[in-house]
């Protein structure tokens, strides 16, 4: 506690319904993982605390619906958010073209300071799927690499939240990247004026 | 938050439930946030932990919840039995949750302080800027750069709302004292001002519950008074600074010699939220022999005189423009304690700060009879004046003194508060002339361990405080008697109005 810096970073996972969202949260927060699928109403919440060289940071992980139909929240709790990751199964093309509409959403709704800069890694969920069974891998890495070069340098992850494939990896990446566009920042803002009102009198520095 | 089954809004149900669980094991606190409207902790009254963390992103999505529905605020849920009030400016949302039934209103009323000593110690100005130009500061960076923050919240959530009845009447408490002693010690601070450049105001309280003595500002200043709750975030920020200053003493083992004192920003956020002023605080002491004066002193289990103090004291605070006025503020310090001390003023007030207005201070022909045929049945009283914007809060009974009793009866008289003044809403929302002066409305409620019984006057509140076992008829007795006394009393009871 003493010596370290303590922060704490608000991250939002966005991306299409059933790309995996709240698994990779789930096997990042708890090493859990269900085959079960139960789509997320409105968001859910965890958090994290780790520490990225010498900074204690707690991760406030919020989960988000793919759905539409469940996203009653709306988005103005995109407001303030440190990092964004963009969630896609490698599975689905679909999944991949959405992308670009929830980075847009999100820039536009959060209107970060400099949207150019804002982090956002871009996680290929699902890569355990076997090829040829109930589906196949559509995005390559190297295709999905490139968008995000396009996009300015996105941060680029391939998981698997099932097998725990490179979710810590993600996450910390994460969590890097929002420490390190942090404190471009102004350190504390405390203001030091003054004002008061003392009357007529006291400008004239009158005497009693 | 882990089941997902329904709706956003019981996931954040599905929390606080397990909160109450906490409540339950930890004793009967309330507990208090205060969070940035991005869903950041800047304060949690059981300090923040990844439990907090949580918490603040689910009343955040609450927020957002009610704001995407087009329900405008957020202000409060009620959860089996656990109620959960909040407050919103443009920058914060504030919390509170409680199980012990009390209201949305009366939480929110509370998260109003909260929100009073949080800008008190940043400024409103540092939440907006910093927030408004970068929605992902942390503001509890802005809180450790702050003078006493922890201390002074901690103080707020542990002791002020919980038994302070300031909080719950919007009205300053006040020493009782002679008319004239309370003239002479006015006088002396207004003198003792004038040391002081750019002075904004001298305020002189009770060490043990900041009961104010006096309050003074310099002539031709605007608003010639200060509100209420200005005084409440002022006597909040001198006991924090006393706490800390005891603290340290222990640790130092420090000598009679220095005096503890204090130079500190605070910011009192209904004359300006903007900006900050600076405030002296430290006390003066009666130089007469102390010793005989304590002996005859009856007060032995006077709650309000701490144990540490042997000597007679009386707490000071000039607040002032100047950054460089700590020399100053010194000299005036200890030019009012020579004038006090010129003669036994000093000592009068200190002992009257020590002492609260106890039921059987009140003469004999006022209540004796039924005190005594009734087997004292008034435990307690209240008498507001919300024009002057002071009460008088008398000592508890000593069956009801302990913290638990009083937190109890001041959660009683926070809920009679404002269901009373709920009526008053309703009476000035109706097209009706405001009612006449005259009118007064009673009621009585009876509770497990005793009963309240309140009355609002055209003009007055009180509250009183009776053993279960008093009759309406007693109690209602009691009151008027109570009330006509009271009124008679005024002048010692309460500071001047000084306009
Ligand atoms: N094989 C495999 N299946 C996965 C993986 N991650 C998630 N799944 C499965 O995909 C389905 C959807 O996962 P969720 O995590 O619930 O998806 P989501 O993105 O949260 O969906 P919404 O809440 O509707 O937005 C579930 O049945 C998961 O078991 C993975 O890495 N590999
Ligand atoms: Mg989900």
């Amino acid at each position: 506690m003493s010596t370290k810096k303590r922060t704490l970073l608000k991250v939002i996972i966005l991306g299409d319904s059933g790309v995996g969202k709240t698994s990779l949260m789930s096997q990042y927060v708890n090493n859990k993982f269900s085959k079960q699928y139960k789509a997320t109403i409105g968001a859910d919440f965890m958090t994290k605390e780790i520490t990225v060289d010498d900074t204690v940071v707690t991760l406030q992980i919020w989960d988000t619906a793919g759905q539409e139909r469940f996203q009653s929240l709306g988005v103005s709790f995109y407001r303030g958010a440190d990092c964004v990751m963009c969630v896609y199964d490698v599975n689905s093309a679909k999944s991949f073209e959405s992308l670009e509409n929830w980075r847009n959403e999100f820039l536009v709704q959060a209107s970060p300071s400099d949207p150019d800069k804002f982090p956002i890694v871009v996680v290929g969920n699902k890569i355990d799927v076997e090829e040829g069974k109930e589906s196949k891998r559509v995005i390559s890495e190297k295709k999905a690499k490139s968008w995000c070069t396009s996009k300015g340098g996105l941060m680029h992850f391939e998981c698997s939240a099932k097998e725990d494939i490179n979710v810590t990896a993600a996450f910390e990446a994460v969590a890097r990247f929002a420490v390190e566009s942090e404190d471009t920042e102004p350190d504390v803002f405390l203001p030091d004026v003054v004002q008061i009102d003392a009357g007529p009198k006291a400008q004239s520095g009158g005497c009693c | 938050m882990r089941s997902r089954d329904d709706d956003a809004a019981v996931d954040v149900d599905a929390d606080v439930g397990a909160d109450a669980a906490v409540d339950g094991a930890d004793g009967r606190n309330a507990r208090f946030l205060a969070l940035t409207r991005a869903g950041k902790p800047a304060w949690d009254s059981r300090g923040v932990s990844s439990e907090s963390v949580t918490l603040c992103a689910a009343v955040q999505a609450l927020a957002a919840n009610a704001e995407a529905q087009g329900g405008g605020e957020l202000e409060g849920v009620d959860y089996a039995g656990r109620a959960l009030g909040c407050a919103s400016t443009s920058t914060m949302i504030y919390v509170a949750s409680s199980a012990e039934g009390e209201s949305v209103g009366v939480l929110r009323k509370k998260l109003k302080y909260v929100e009073d000593v949080m800008t008190s110690c940043v400024t409103n100005a540092a939440l907006v800027g910093a927030l408004g130009k970068n929605s992902r500061f942390d503001v509890r960076r802005a809180m450790a750069a702050a003078t006493l923050a922890d201390e002074r919240l901690h103080e707020l959530a542990t002791r002020g709302l919980r038994r302070d009845t300031a909080y719950v009447f919007d009205t300053y408490r006040t020493v009782g004292m002679s008319h004239e002693v309370r003239r002479s010690a006015t006088r002396a601070m207004g003198d003792a001002l004038r040391l002081v450049t750019k002075p904004f105001a001298g305020v002189a309280f009770g060490i043990g519950d900041s009961r104010l003595v006096t309050y003074v500002k310099p002539r031709g200043h605007r608003p010639q008074t200060i509100s209420a709750r200005d005084v409440m975030v002022l006597m909040n920020y001198a006991r924090a600074t006393s706490r800390s200053a005891e603290s340290k003493k222990e640790g130092e083992d420090e000598g009679d010699a220095t005096h503890a004192e204090s130079f500190g920003r605070v910011c009192l956020p209904e004359f300006n939220p903007d900006g900050f002023m600076h405030a002296y605080v430290s006390y003066i002491e009666a130089k007469s022999g102390d010793t005989e004066a304590r002996e005859g002193d009856e007060e032995k289990n006077d709650a309000v005189a701490s144990s540490s103090t042997s000597r007679e004291r009386v707490g000071v605070c000039f607040l002032t423009a100047s950054a460089e006025a700590l020399e100053e503020c010194r000299a005036a310090r200890d030019a009012l304690e020579k004038r006090l001390n010129a003669d036994d003023t000093l000592t009068t007030i200190a002992r009257a700060a020590r002492r609260q207005l106890r039921v059987s201070d009140v003469p004999e022909d006022v209540l004796g009879r039924y005190q005594v045929e009734h087997d004292e049945p008034l435990l307690h009283f209240v008498y507001n004046r919300p024009a002057r914007q002071q009460h008088v809060s008398s000592a508890f009974a000593s069956s009801v003194s302990d913290d638990r009793s009083v937190e109890t009866i001041t959660r009683a008289y926070a809920m009679m508060y404002e269901n009373m003044t709920e009526l008053d809403g309703t009476v000035d929302a109706t097209t009706k002339p405001p009612m006449e002066h005259s009118a007064q409305r009673v009621r009585y409620e009876r509770r497990k361990r005793d009963s309240v019984l309140a009355c609002v006057g055209g003009d007055f509140e009180i509250y009183l405080t009776f053993k279960p076992s008093a009759t309406v008829t007693v109690a209602v007795a009691m009151c008027n008697r109570l009330c006509v006394w009271l009124r008679v009393s005024e002048p010692e009871l309460f500071l001047e109005n000084l306009v």
